[in-house]
């Protein structure tokens, strides 16, 4: 009777969240996307989503057509955005049990930025084709990323060492991060121009075409870690302990590297570089709901995904008529934050 | 039938042997201890036996079977450890400090059932941290962190328990009351000391090991003279009996 009770009690706990989740995902998308230039209320958002459920619309064409081809799929984009990289950070922060990695500490970003920046100039220079496109952009970012995450490991030893790790991913970010300004600094004024705006992150190049890869990449993530959410907190434990604990930590380790090196990529081959992410909301969900590693996952991957909606919001409405970066929004925010939890040293111990 | 044994172990460090051609074997049931100076490889050797330090030479077997065959899973289902030194567990409450012990039993995508969560009751209870559940692990007291710790290799569920030094940085109190919880299991144990008198009031057997070589393996009572407290530890003791429980009791010389 006891065990049916504690089911139950499980099973309803599980279905709030659900619930929960969805609802604030539907209040930020109809809040968020009617933020903006053109003049769209929430009830236009409202009225354009119901129509998919067969209820008839009175919103004008034209505004139509910026909520579904221009303002839902950026929304879409940075959520993944901020979903993937928060998701990444989370991963990284156990198995090196961290708190202060994520995708940037290991050069992961770096070495994608520098990737896919090489086959934008290259392809603004003349030297690929345009057709390359979206894909070369990817393919370059993930080949960048591979390359971090190979240094990286051959530099962390057979075990792969968390401190050598650490090390070498702190050396590889500047290595590459230095390629990145090199190939800034040969290119022609204006390529360039546009590339820096690129490399602070941006969700200007967001439409259903580009979403599809990213969708899939985080979602198939989000499964995989999930699954492997209790060896993922076995690992909390202790190398050694974790061994004892039948965890292979060694193969565990360069595994969720490689995953989180690929939904790194993904992300910044569509958005540039976009910091502190990682590093800030798997610390405050952590910090705030102290819950369990597979609730922790999916608190991350909701919070981080609705964090950048709204950074989305603050960065196309704060200067009137322009666009601030993303990757300079959440750099403020990020560092204002690690100030303040430098001051109340409690939140690092 | 022996439980566990250790057959001709080596394990070496550039050409030097830390642990050298240890052989010995635990009974199913006994409390078996481990003791010896520092550096004498106590904690080489216990890594020996639980999958982290890979043998130069010689086995260690599991109910007959080579555990450096057997997969780090596999093994996790047959002894469970408790170090001396813990992790931060990085935000974790003892509740999910406690449940770690599943994982060697579980699946892929397979959650804590019901029936876990009744066993991680039990456990909790019959170690005193039940209370502590929804606290965060790290900021807990050594005693309780050396109980939340054992609740966990319950809930691993395992036939051996070894422990590295368990009493390490605990007062008195904690340190007879972790012991007492230990024995009161009705486990092999297998457990590494530091504190003499400790060992010699719980353990069924000692084994003795300096500079990497067993020296001695026996009885409390025949392993704990005078003499090889001089020769292992360098230093005087004098060797009698407990007046209450009638264990050896050893009193050092702490001038000369």
């Amino acid at each position: 009777m006891a065990i049916l009770v504690l089911r139950i009690t499980i099973m309803t706990r599980i279905l709030f969240y659900i619930c929960a989740s969805l609802l604030l995902i539907l209040f930020t998308v109809i809040s968020a996307v009617s933020f903006g230039a053109a003049n769209i209320s929430s009830g236009d958002v409202l009225s354009v989503l119901s129509q998919g459920l067969g209820f008839d619309s009175d919103v004008s064409e034209i505004k139509q057509r910026i909520i579904l081809e221009l303002r839902i799929p950026r929304f879409i984009l940075a959520f993944l955005t901020g979903a993937g990289l928060s998701l990444a950070g989370a991963v990284l922060q156990t198995v090196t049990r961290n708190p202060l990695a994520d995708p940037y500490l290991f050069g992961i970003a770096s070495g994608a930025s520098f990737g896919a920046v090489l086959v934008i100039a290259s392809i603004s220079a003349g030297v690929t084709g345009m057709a390359i496109g979206q894909i070369g952009i990817t393919a370059g970012a993930f080949i960048g990323a591979a390359f971090s995450v190979l240094i990286v490991l051959t530099l962390s030893g057979r075990r792969v060492q968390i401190e050598r790790m650490l090390l070498a991913g702190v050396a590889v970010s500047f290595m590459f991060s230095a390629g990145t300004s090199l190939v800034l600094y040969a290119s022609d004024p204006d390529v360039s121009a546009s590339l820096l705006f690129w490399t602070l992150g941006s969700f200007t190049r967001a439409n259903w075409g580009n979403l599809l890869l990213p969708s899939c990449v985080i979602i198939g993530c989000l499964i995989l870690f999930i699954g492997y959410a209790r060896i993922l907190k076995a690992v909390l434990a202790g190398d050694e302990t974790a061994r004892t604990l039948g965890v292979n930590v060694t193969r565990l380790r360069m595994g969720m590297l490689l995953l989180s090196s690929l939904m790194t990529a993904t992300l910044v081959a569509n958005t540039g570089g976009i910091g502190f992410v990682g590093l800030m909301i798997p610390h405050i969900v952590r910090r705030i709901l102290h819950t369990r590693q597979q609730y922790l996952l999916l608190a991350c991957t909701l919070f981080g995904g609705i964090f950048m909606v709204w950074v989305d919001v603050v960065a196309r409405t704060l200067v009137e008529n322009n666009e601030l970066p993303i990757g300079v929004i959440t750099a403020a925010i990020g560092s204002v934050f690690f100030l303040m939890v430098l001051r109340k040293r409690s939140w690092i111990d | 039938m022996a439980l566990l044994e250790a057959q001709h172990l080596t394990w070496r460090v550039n050409d030097l042997a830390i642990v050298d051609d240890v052989s010995f074997h635990i009974e199913k049931g006994q409390f078996v201890g481990l003791i010896g100076p520092n550096g004498a490889g106590k904690s080489s050797l216990m890594r020996c036996l639980y999958r982290v330090n890979e043998p130069d030479a010689g086995k260690v077997l599991f109910a007959d079977e080579d555990v450096w065959q057997l997969s780090a899973k596999a093994n996790a289902k047959n002894m469970s450890v408790i170090l001396q030194e813990h992790s931060d567990h990085l935000g974790l409450t003892v509740w999910d400090v406690v449940s770690q012990g599943l994982t060697p039993h579980k699946q892929l995508f397979q959650w804590d059932d019901a029936n876990d969560h009744a066993l991680m009751h039990k456990v909790m209870q019959q170690v005193d941290v039940l209370a502590l559940k929804k606290k965060l692990f790290q900021p807990l007291s050594g005693g309780e962190k050396q109980r939340v710790m054992l609740a966990r290799a319950l809930v691993q569920n395992t036939e051996l328990l070894i422990m590295d030094e368990p009493t390490n940085h605990l007062d008195v109190h904690y340190q007879t009351d972790i012991m007492a919880k230990v024995k009161s299991l009705n486990k092999t144990i297998f457990a590494s000391f530091h504190d003499l008198n400790l060992a010699a009031a719980f353990c069924d057997h000692l084994i003795v090991l300096d500079q990497g070589k067993l020296v001695a393996s026996g009885t409390p009572q025949a392993v704990l003279t005078q003499n090889l407290i001089a020769d292992v530890f360098r230093t005087q003791a004098i060797v009698d009996h407990h007046p209450i429980n009638g264990h050896p009791r050893i009193t050092y010389h702490y001038h000369d």
